[in-house]
């Protein structure tokens, strides 16, 4: 059941990446949601209450607040991403917890009316809303194991450029790192959704602005010579763009992908 | 004392480097051990790697840095209660060599132990209180000097968190405790001299401490500021060994048992060298579990591995246990998607390498993507034994192994009593 439902599910947006077209190189700025939709979804008919608070960034709550919902735009983090944030009411109701591994459904069912499909559509629908168009389903995962917690869906979506997914380089993730403003996160967004509607939507998300356009790539085949070269016995390679660079000045070059390793998709070389 | 131990041991482990030292161990004898000091290595004993660990460590929350000073208003106030002392005011305690929950102590040491030092003083984390600036001048003057809060440094001062202790412990010492707590449980070695708490007798010591004063610790240990002799060693190891003596007798056979026990469940080595073991509540370590009285150890592998588990002495059987390799890999951004087939099968197969009875796989089951720290992300699958056990395995997305190792639970968590404080809206 669950495999049929995953299937079913991914094939309906993996397609794209199976026909990328031509491919540049980028620099990456923060991406800009929609904030009048960040509102409604955070807020609801409470979204005129909304006022700003004192952040340095646009971080909304209700008046006399101190908890959900809220929710914010944070371009402050390094590497031009855009932390979105949205946490509507039902994250101070709903013990919802789909983060804890043994509350996953590993049937891939959750126990609640709400069905995939359905969970999906209306996190595409939400997504559309905040002006996101292209990314790539990655996951959907069912939560509410323990008997105790309600259940629902967690789906995750991977930004892609020019139909191809993006990749942080490890140099953007130095080992001993452990403060989240000097590390790229992956730009993916995560929605959580259950019988009652909308929980949570959190994420990370780049704007990209072209340098180079219609760069010519090398082929699949080439790339997994490129591979062998290097010791990676390869079956096949993915194309994709590796965002690399500095904290301050982040670029998405055009690349092959073998398991962790990179080249480059118009010349071969290695980079990573 | 669990907890303080703990901490002394990290708090040594990031020195280890700059301390590079031959490890030397002190032979014991074969029917006492030895009171006369070896020849030492270049380890340092002294309290300037304790000084140096807060110093690099500058931007450490005020609960886990260790500050041995007086403020500057608190220095003015003591100028002025100095004036007072000598016109007779006199605080209502005497805090010289107070042994038991101490918020102010001030304690004699042998100069020959501590580098030349005489006194020890102890102060709370929070703004010192005029009587207990008085208390510590009353106790310098009890011993026929005057208090010089320009004096504290780290040889003869501590104050609020961190770390419980005069200094850190070289390697060499590290390793020692480890020998003399072997011997101790193994061989029924006994100290010649008995530990005593205190200090100013054979300069090494123990107070209790006000938990609130003191960020939380709940003990303060003065280890002299030179090699320690491996009967004074003996002594604090049998002094802050927690176990049952009882059971020291069975230990060997428990180890044994484990060690089998580990080969069939993980397919661990038998050259492993036990690196620790103790002996719980099952339930206090893991809370699906009970009142199961289980042996723990824990080893290290030949190939750089580890491998640890919990014996439960009644049944034989191992209730939890794990192996463990860091592998080298790079971070990376990839995400799968953790329930595509291919995940339970890297599992299962992975289960069915390091299992060497051949008992049959029941079920796979995937929980889903988890964050590996530094590594990025990988599939959490359950493999579940015939049995009823079952195998946690972590798959790198990155190269599609298995992560680290296998953690093995002789049966299902217990959700309900895990999670037994949640609370849904049904309820």
């Amino acid at each position: 059941m669950k495999r049929l439902i995953c299937v079913l599910l991914l094939g309906l947006l993996i397609l794209p990446s199976a026909s990328a077209g031509a491919m540049g190189e980028y620099t990456l700025s923060p991406f800009a949601f929609d904030t009048e939709a960040m509102l409604t979804l955070a807020f609801g008919d409470q979204a005129a209450d909304a006022q700003l608070n004192d952040r340095d960034y646009p971080f909304y709550d209700l008046p006399n607040s101190s908890g959900a919902p809220f929710c914010g735009q944070n371009d402050t983090m390094g590497f031009q991403q855009m932390k979105l944030t949205v946490y509507t009411a039902l994250v101070s109701t709903e013990q919802y917890e789909p983060f804890i591994p043994e509350n996953i459904e590993p049937s891939g069912v959750a126990k609640c009316a709400l069905t995939p499909q359905q969970a999906l559509a209306d996190a595409e629908a939400w997504l559309a809303e905040l002006g996101v168009t292209d990314y790539a389903l990655q996951s959907v995962t069912a939560y509410g194991r323990v008997s105790k917690l309600p259940g629902g869906y967690l789906l995750a979506f991977g930004q892609t450029l020019d139909g191809v997914p993006v990749y942080w380089a490890a140099s953007t993730h130095p080992e001993e790192t452990y403060s989240p403003a000097a590390a790229a996160q992956p730009n993916r967004i995560k929605v959580v959704v259950g019988d009652n509607g909308l929980i949570l939507i959190t994420g990370w998300w780049n704007a990209f602005t072209p340098t180079k356009q219609d760069a010519a790539v090398i082929s699949e085949e080439e790339a997994i010579a490129a591979f062998a070269d290097m010791g990676e016995d390869a079956a096949s390679a993915e194309l994709c763009y590796l965002l690399a660079g500095t904290q301050d000045a982040p670029v998405a070059l055009p690349a092959y992908r073998s398991q962790n390793r990179f080249i480059s998709a118009e010349d071969g070389a290695v980079l990573q | 004392m669990k907890k303080w131990l703990l901490l002394l041991l990290a708090l040594a482990l990031p020195l280890t480097g700059a301390a590079a030292q031959e490890n030397t161990v002190v032979a014991l004898p074969t029917v006492a051990p030895l009171q006369q000091v070896e020849a030492s290595t270049d380890a340092d004993y002294s309290s300037a790697p304790l000084e140096e660990y807060y110093n690099a460590n500058f931007y450490m929350d005020q609960e886990d840095y260790q500050t041995p000073r007086m403020t500057a208003e608190e220095k003015q106030r003591t100028a002025e209660l100095l004036v007072a002392y000598q016109a007779g005011e006199r605080p209502a305690e005497n805090v010289l060599n107070k042994p038991e929950d101490v918020v102010v102590g001030v304690y004699t040491l042998n100069p020959e132990d501590y580098e030349g030092e005489t006194l020890y003083t102890l102060l709370p984390v929070d703004p010192l209180t005029d009587e207990q600036i008085l208390e510590v001048i009353d106790a310098f003057a009890r011993c026929g000097q005057t208090f010089d809060p320009e004096a504290l440094s780290y040889r003869n001062c501590a104050r609020g968190g961190g770390s419980g202790t005069t200094r850190l412990h070289p390697d060499e010492e590290l390793e020692r405790m480890d020998m003399l707590r072997d011997l101790y449980i193994r061989q029924g070695f006994e100290s010649e001299t008995p530990f005593t708490p205190l200090v100013s007798d054979d300069g090494m010591g123990l107070v209790t401490l006000d938990e609130d004063a003191y960020c939380g610790m709940d003990s303060f240990w003065f280890f002299p500021y030179r090699p320690t002799t491996d009967d004074e060693l003996l002594g604090f190891v049998i002094y802050t060994e927690t176990g049952d003596p009882t059971e020291y007798g069975n230990y060997a056979a428990y180890e044994k048992q484990l060690r089998l026990e580990l080969a069939r469940l993980l397919g661990a080595p038998l050259v492993m060298t036990r690196d620790g073991e103790d002996m719980c509540r099952m339930g206090d370590c893991n809370m699906s579990y009970g009142d199961e009285k289980a042996y723990y150890a824990y080893f290290s592998t030949p190939d750089g591995g580890s491998v640890s588990g919990y014996l439960d002495i009644d049944t034989g059987k191992v209730l939890t246990a794990r192996t463990y390799k860091k592998p080298s890999l790079l971070y990376s951004d990839l995400h799968v998607d953790p329930n595509e087939e291919k995940w339970l099968e890297i599992a299962k197969q992975a289960v069915a390498e390091a299992r060497q009875d051949g008992m049959a796989i029941t079920a796979a089951e995937s929980f889903g993507e988890v964050w590996i720290s530094m590594v990025g992300y990988g599939v959490l699958v359950d493999v579940t034994m015939a049995d009823g056990s079952y195998y946690e395995v972590k798959i790198a997305c990155q190269n599609e192994t298995v992560y680290g190792g296998l953690a093995y639970c002789s049966h299902a968590p217990d959700l309900e009593k895990m999670y037994s404080d949640m609370v849904s809206d049904n309820d």
